[in-house]
Order: C-alpha cells, then sequence, then structure tokens
C-alpha cells in the first residue's frame, strides 16, 4: 500500500477511535495526595464524663480543635485536587496531563487551571509536579500560580510531597476566602512510604493563620492507630501553649506541654498530663502546677505518674 | 426426437383441474459422503411445489414440501399420499401423484444426506401406487437409471392408439440426465438446468399449443430443448434429460394452466431469450421466444425485472414490471439499453444462511497492552453468514460478541496494583472464501468491526470508569467440519489491527479464536 494510502488508512482509524480510555490518566491522578493523606485525624474526645479531682483533659480538645483548623487549611489543596479526580483531563500529553481552564465559579472573572507534569526522579520513581493557576482572562495572560507541589511515588496514599500555598499571590488576586487566612505563603509536607506516616504543615513566624498560630505543626500516625500531633496555641491569658500530644488508638493520651508566659518571657514552664479514653486526666507531673489541675497548691505531682501515663508512640 | 415430442404434443390435454392431485417435492443438497453439497436443491424444490399448488392444481394440504430430508422421512410420506391417493380413488375422484426430487444419486440410488433409497424401489413404489396417474420427476447426476427396466426404452413410442374415452392413466418417469450423466447446477441462473427450464416451462413458456394449459408432454419438450441447448457448451458436458412414458388412456396430462388474468405477457412481435428475474435479482423464469406467437407467463403478483440479451452479445435490454391482478404486456420499447457489464441478474443465487454460536477467547498480541490495557477477555458471540449470495465460494457474515474478564492494574512507583475488572463489545462483517474438502472447509476473508472496550475499578469509587471504541480491520479463518446435514462444527480465528490513540498513538493487535457450533437455517 503506498504511504499516502496507509497514512490516510491510519487517520481514518485514529478518527474513528474514541474515548477516555487511559492508564496514564490513572497513574497522574493516583499520584496525587489523597484526602486521607492531608488529613489530621485525632481521635474524637468522648461525651464529657464525670472526670476525679484531676478533672478533663483539656489538651485532647485543643489538639482536636487545631486538628480541625489544620485541616480547614489542608482543604485548599483537596479541593484542587478533588476537582482533578472529578474531571477528565483537557489535554493529553505524554507525560503531562491539564485540567482545564474553567471557570472559577466562587470568583468571577476568574479561570482556572490544573497541570500535572511526569518526570522520572531518582531510582526511576516517578516524580510528579503540580500547580494549580489562576487568571482573569479579560485583563492579562499570565497564569498565577496559586498552589504547587511536588508528588513523588506512583501513589499519593504511599508517596511524599510537599505542597505549597502561595497566599501572597492568594491575598494578591483577592482569592483568600477568610479574614484569617495567611498572609504568607504556607508549606505542607506529607510522608506516606512508612510508619508513622507523617504531615506537616508550617506557618511562618509573625504569620498567622487558618486560626492557627505561626508554628511547624506535625502529625503522625500509624497503622496501628497510634498518633501524635505537635501543635501550639495561644491561651485566654495570651501564653504560647506548645503541645506534643501522643494518643493510643483508645484516645488515652499524654501531653507534654510548655508553657511560655505572656509576660515576663523568656521564661518557660514545662509540664505533663496524662488521660484515660475518657478523656479524664489520671495523671499530671507539673512541678509548679502551671497547669491548673491542683487547684491552688504550689506543686501537681501525681506520685507514680511515669506509670500511670500510656506509652505513647514517638514519631 | 422430434417425432416423439410431436407426438406428445399432439396429445389432447385434459384440465386439470378434473383430477385430486397429491404432490410429493423434496430437495436434498446432502448427499452424504464423498459428494459435494449442492448449492440450489432445496431452492429447485421450493420452486417447484410453489407452482404447482399456484398453478398445478395441487391443493396446499395434498402437497408435501420435504426440504433436506432422509429416505425414511421420503417413504413415510410417499407411503402417506399413496394412502390418500387410494382413499380418494375409492371416492370415485381421479387422481394424479406427482414425486419431484433435486439433489444427489449415484449408483441407483437417491442419496438423501447419509440414507440412501434405491430407485428401483421408487419406482416400484409409484407402479404400485393406486392413482390414475404416478408422475416422477428426478433432477439428480445419473437418475436416468430409474428409466430402466426390463426391456425399457429410453425413448419409447407410447401407443397414441389406447387412447380412449377414459382419460390418462399409467407411470411417467422422467429424469433430468441419463443413467451415465451428471446433472448440473448453475450459479448464474441460481438452480439446476433442468428444473429452472421445466420451471420457466411450467409457468408458460412450455405452451406451445397455446391453449393457456402446459401438458406434461410440453413441459418435457421444452426442458429437453433448453437443457440440452444450455449444457451443450458446459464444462461438465452436454445433459440430456431421459423418460420413460407408460401412460394409457386418452389425452395428455395437464401439468399447469396459465391463467389469463395474471400473467407477463410477451406479444406477438418479441423474440429472443427473455430471462424474468425477481425482487431479488435471480431468475424465475425464462422465456425463448419466437416471432409471431404470444407466450404468458404465470407469476405471482409482485415486481419484477425482464432482461434480453441482445444480439450484439454486447448489450441488454432491461425493463421493469409489476404484476398485479390482470395481464401485463412486456413493451419492449419501454426497456433500457445496458452494457452486459451492468447485468442485473445477480447470479449465484440461493444463499445458504447460517448461524453460529460459541465461545471464545481474545488476547492482544503486545504484552504491555495485555497488562496495562486490554486483559485477555472471555467471549460470546453470535453469527449470521450468507454463503454463496455474492459469488460461489464467497461468503458474508455479521457477527457480534460480548464478553470480559478481570485483572489488576500496575502502575509502578510503588502504588499498589488496581482491580480492574474488563468488558468488551464488539460487532463486525466479514467476507470470506470458503474452500470446501469434503466434509471439511476452510475458509479465509476479511473482517471489519467496530470494538467498543470499557474498564472500571471495583473497589475504588474515585476511579472513573473507562472506555475505548474504534474500527477495527483485520483477517479471519475459520475450519468447519459438518457432522449432520445442518450443523457444523467450526473453530474461527480473527485477527485484528487495533490503533490506540488515548495515552500515545499505538498500533497494536488482537487476536480470537471462537469455538462454535453452527446451525445451517433450512
Amino acid at each position: 500500500m503506498p504511504s499516502r494510502s496507509l497514512a490516510a488508512a491510519l487517520a481514518a482509524a485514529a478518527l474513528a477511535a474514541c474515548g477516555n480510555y487511559s492508564t496514564d490518566d490513572i497513574a497522574f491522578v493516583e499520584a496525587l495526595p489523597t484526602r486521607e493523606a492531608l488529613r489530621v485525624a485525632v481521635p474524637a474526645p468522648p461525651a464529657p464524663a464525670a472526670c476525679g479531682a484531676l478533672g478533663e483533659a483539656s489538651q485532647w480538645t485543643q489538639a482536636r480543635t487545631t486538628g480541625a483548623a489544620m485541616n480547614a487549611g489542608l482543604d485548599w489543596i483537596l479541593g484542587a485536587v478533588d476537582l482533578v479526580r472529578s474531571l477528565e483531563p483537557t489535554e493529553r500529553h505524554r507525560d503531562q496531563r491539564i485540567w482545564g481552564p474553567f471557570p472559577d465559579g466562587k470568583h468571577p472573572g476568574f479561570q482556572g487551571r490544573v497541570t500535572v507534569s511526569r518526570s522520572e526522579g531518582a531510582d526511576g520513581i516517578p516524580v510528579y509536579a503540580f500547580a494549580f493557576e489562576t487568571q482573569r482572562p479579560l485583563l492579562e495572560s499570565t497564569w498565577h500560580v496559586i498552589i504547587g507541589g511536588q508528588f513523588v511515588g506512583g501513589s499519593g496514599r504511599t508517596g511524599q510531597g510537599s505542597v505549597t500555598l502561595y497566599f501572597t499571590t492568594i491575598r494578591a488576586l483577592g482569592l483568600n476566602e477568610k479574614p484569617d487566612d495567611p498572609t504568607v505563603d504556607v508549606s505542607i509536607g506529607y510522608d506516606r512510604r512508612a510508619d508513622p506516616r507523617r504531615l506537616s504543615l508550617s506557618i511562618p513566624p509573625g504569620a498567622a493563620g487558618f486560626g492557627l498560630v505561626d508554628f511547624d505543626y506535625g502529625f503522625a500516625s500509624w497503622t496501628s492507630g497510634d498518633s501524635h500531633l505537635d501543635f501550639a496555641f495561644q491561651d485566654s491569658l495570651g501564653n504560647r501553649v506548645v503541645t506534643q500530644a501522643g494518643f493510643l488508638p483508645s484516645g488515652a493520651g499524654r501531653g507534654d506541654v510548655t508553657l511560655y508566659p505572656a509576660s515576663p518571657p523568656p521564661a518557660s514552664y514545662q509540664f505533663t498530663v496524662c488521660w484515660d479514653e475518657s478523656g479524664c486526666v489520671t495523671a499530671v507531673a507539673d512541678f509548679f502546677n502551671v497547669s491548673g489541675h491542683c487547684g491552688t497548691a504550689t506543686t501537681c505531682v501525681t506520685p507514680g505518674w511515669q506509670t500511670i501515663c500510656p506509652q505513647v508512640k514517638q514519631p | 426426437m422430434r417425432w416423439i415430442l410431436a407426438a406428445l404434443l399432439a396429445l389432447q390435454a385434459l384440465p386439470a383441474a378434473a383430477e385430486r392431485r397429491f404432490a410429493l417435492v423434496a430437495g436434498q443438497p446432502d448427499g452424504g459422503p464423498g459428494t459435494q453439497r449442492l448449492r440450489y436443491a432445496e431452492r429447485d424444490a421450493r420452486r417447484i411445489h410453489a407452482i404447482l399448488t399456484r398453478l398445478g392444481g395441487v391443493r396446499e394440504e395434498d402437497a408435501r414440501l420435504l426440504l433436506s430430508p432422509d429416505a425414511a422421512e421420503v417413504r413415510r410420506a410417499l407411503a402417506e399420499l399413496v394412502q390418500r391417493s387410494r382413499e380418494a380413488g375409492a371416492r370415485g375422484e381421479p387422481t394424479l401423484l406427482l414425486f419431484y426430487y433435486s439433489g444427489h444419486a449415484k449408483d441407483e440410488e437417491l442419496r438423501l444426506g447419509s440414507s440412501r433409497l434405491p430407485l428401483a424401489e421408487l419406482r416400484e413404489a409409484l407402479q404400485g401406487a393406486p392413482a390414475d396417474v404416478r408422475i416422477a420427476l428426478l433432477d439428480s447426476c445419473q437418475a436416468g437409471a430409474i428409466t430402466r427396466t426390463k426391456g425399457a426404452r429410453r425413448a419409447p413410442a407410447f401407443d397414441v392408439s389406447r387412447a380412449g374415452g377414459e382419460g390418462p392413466r399409467g407411470l411417467v418417469l422422467i429424469a433430468s440426465s441419463s443413467a451415465s450423466e451428471d446433472s448440473q447446477e448453475s450459479d448464474y441462473i441460481g438452480g439446476s438446468f433442468f428444473t429452472h427450464y421445466l420451471a420457466s416451462g411450467l409457468l408458460g413458456d412450455a405452451d406451445a399449443s397455446g391453449d393457456g394449459k402446459v401438458t406434461l408432454a410440453e413441459a418435457y419438450a421444452y426442458a429437453y430443448g433448453r437443457t440440452v441447448a444450455s449444457t451443450a457448451e458446459s464444462a461438465a458436458g452436454v445433459q440430456h434429460p431421459v423418460y420413460r412414458y407408460d401412460l394409457g388412456g386418452s389425452g395428455d396430462v395437464v401439468l399447469t394452466e396459465i391463467s389469463p388474468a395474471a400473467s407477463l405477457v410477451l406479444g406477438p412481435a418479441l423474440e429472443g431469450i427473455y430471462v424474468v428475474l425477481d425482487a431479488g435479482r435471480r431468475a424465475v423464469a425464462e422465456v425463448a421466444k419466437a416471432a409471431g406467437a404470444e407466450r404468458r407467463l404465470a407469476l405471482p403478483p409482485g415486481s419484477y425485472t425482464v432482461k434480453k440479451r441482445l444480439a450484439a452479445g454486447d448489450s441488454l435490454l432491461v425493463g421493469d414490471v409489476t404484476l398485479a391482478a390482470g395481464p401485463v404486456q412486456l413493451d419492449e420499447s419501454g426497456m433500457r439499453r445496458i452494457p452486459l457489464s451492468r447485468d442485473p441478474q445477480k447470479g449465484f443465487s440461493g444463499a445458504r444462511w447460517s448461524v453460529l454460536g460459541g465461545l471464545g477467547y481474545q488476547s492482544f498480541f503486545s504484552a504491555a497492552a495485555r497488562n496495562g490495557y486490554f486483559p485477555p477477555a472471555l467471549l460470546g458471540g453470535v453469527e449470521i453468514s450468507s454463503r454463496d449470495d455474492l459469488g460461489h465460494g464467497l461468503a458474508w457474515g455479521l457477527d457480534a460478541a460480548a464478553g470480559g474478564g478481570g485483572s489488576s492494574l500496575s502502575l509502578g512507583g510503588g502504588a499498589p496494583p488496581i482491580e480492574v475488572r474488563f468488558t468488551e463489545f464488539s460487532g463486525g462483517a466479514s467476507l470470506w472464501l470458503d474452500f470446501p474438502a469434503g466434509p471439511l472447509t476452510l475458509s479465509a476473508g476479511g473482517r471489519v468491526a467496530f470494538i467498543w472496550l470499557g474498564r472500571s475499578f471495583p473497589g475504588r469509587s474515585d476511579l472513573r470508569d473507562q472506555y475505548f471504541f474504534t474500527v477495527t480491520p483485520g483477517l479471519v479463518g475459520a475450519a468447519t467440519w459438518r457432522f449432520s446435514p445442518s450443523l457444523s462444527a467450526v473453530a474461527r480465528a480473527r485477527v485484528n489491527y487495533l490503533f490506540y490513540d488515548v495515552d500515545k498513538n499505538q498500533s497494536l493487535g488482537y487476536a480470537e479464536v471462537l469455538l462454535g457450533v453452527e446451525y445451517a437455517l433450512p
């Protein structure tokens, strides 16, 4: 068959072919972090119980509150990921998929697009670069990256990655949704290659956001159900409280707390509080009784507290 | 021969309606081992059955049409009609029993599939039958042996002087070829020569006397002359129909009556050979027309095409006629002239339809395609096919299949495998050549198919179902083993090309193997 006829036959076959049957589509989507990977899952505290003299463990409820605030920040990424998962790619290239442009329903005048590009990293492990860009098509031709990231490994369930939320750009474009959205770029990382699976959210000093104070937040979880959250907050007296909270699968846990008084800095106090699965404090090691679990006593140390406290895992 | 025919024609014909007529019409394409399946035996039988019941005075309830029967079925049907003719005779009705057969015969036996019916047995059965007139019309190779008896005459004169006041009585045996000749089929006319001309004659072209009645003698004379003329230059040699004509009483037997009401009339001015084609462009009648006489063809109502080959040899006259209740004159001036290359006669008629059902297996050649895209699948499929419709040995078919399978998809890079459920639907059109070798037929040809491939991911609701469809050209081959007249075991293999273009342009190929049973439609 002459080459021209062969080309015509192939063209006819190509025109007749149609579908979304793409293994690479699945590979690109699978590489994106899953909702499970970008989720702080602190055990839920039970209904309030009648606790003993040491009262309830506020560290548990505070960890839960902090986790929810972190999840709100992570939703920025998950929203973009869910968008990609719900749509077929608009463009398919050998090592790239593009979704969009599509109008931004929340922000009139804006349109968005997502680009995922693939390259080969060390040891042949694929590396996926992710960019969520926005544009005001009537005003400019420039695309602005508002979420950028890199995912290593074939699966977001078992890989690692980092994502940056470019809040400086988001705010400059007026796309921030809440007054307490961060004022600077926020970095998020995850690593799910082995136990413990880690998730971090870093808010630079002086740039609070998502209802969180500046801090390198870290969450770790084990397949056994154990978990650990490093977090910080400012209490009602203005003190900065940094907590390393460890949880057993049952919810029982231990919080190692450092309290930075609002004044006079730079003094700090450390104490440990342990609780059972009901959320009631079972032991305290607070040599200056700054935790308030022992009323007006000068010290608050439960005899045998080291034995009473559960053996939580450390990341 | 001419004086014989003249004597036959001289007989006075009696009206067909005066008798109670019984007809057993059989067509058996399968002659058993060592014979090649006939293409038109069943069509021959249908044509004769239709003419006898429409024009030949045979009531529907008194006619038996047997397609692909065995010897036992023929014996039973013949015995039943013999009994019924006996009962009719007992009631004082004059009776006629006609036996027609198109099929294989050899070694003085009718070959009905794997069974045999000796010609001597058939002859004796007809000789002993109580009907006033018994007629056997055998269109098969070497069937002329049935006319042999002690002192048999190949072309006997019959005793016209015996004609008296009573109607004809006796036995007439007519065979399409002599005891040493083969009877021939023609793909072009879509039937055996003898039956084709017999049918044409019965429809009216044999009405030499022009009285609107076709007698047995007229029909034989016509079929004889046309068969000899048409086979004279055939590769298989000239074919001579023979007869044994032991008919007493007065007059000849009228086989058909040509109603003047509904017919195609070829006026006296027309001259030449006219072929009438039905809506399927297959020959239903042929008229060898001499100038000066009128011919009527008693065709059923419908649309026909009439063609006439011109003397120049390179062109035809073609015209369309529609027959309803009244006679229609063929107007040659209204026919259009076309080149011979556009001959509307389809030829190769007598398409044989069959249905195939089976199970199969499909696999892509490329390991990467099997493991990453299209896993092997089990298929269930059906195919309807028509053989000898487009040409001798040429067949076409339409097929449909559905199937699927399961596998797991590995993406690499540490990603866990994903369970995949694979589904496929396909439909194709094939064209192939058959190469028969006894009961085994090998086939090879081409196929174009539409294929729809889909996959879903059980347990992964976050992954969308995927599909792909395209047109795939390919090749098809088959081995068919006929183990009964209507059933065959078939092993069919297909190789198809698939152009995949979603992730990247890839030329892929896949093979399908199908094992099934094919049923030849009656």
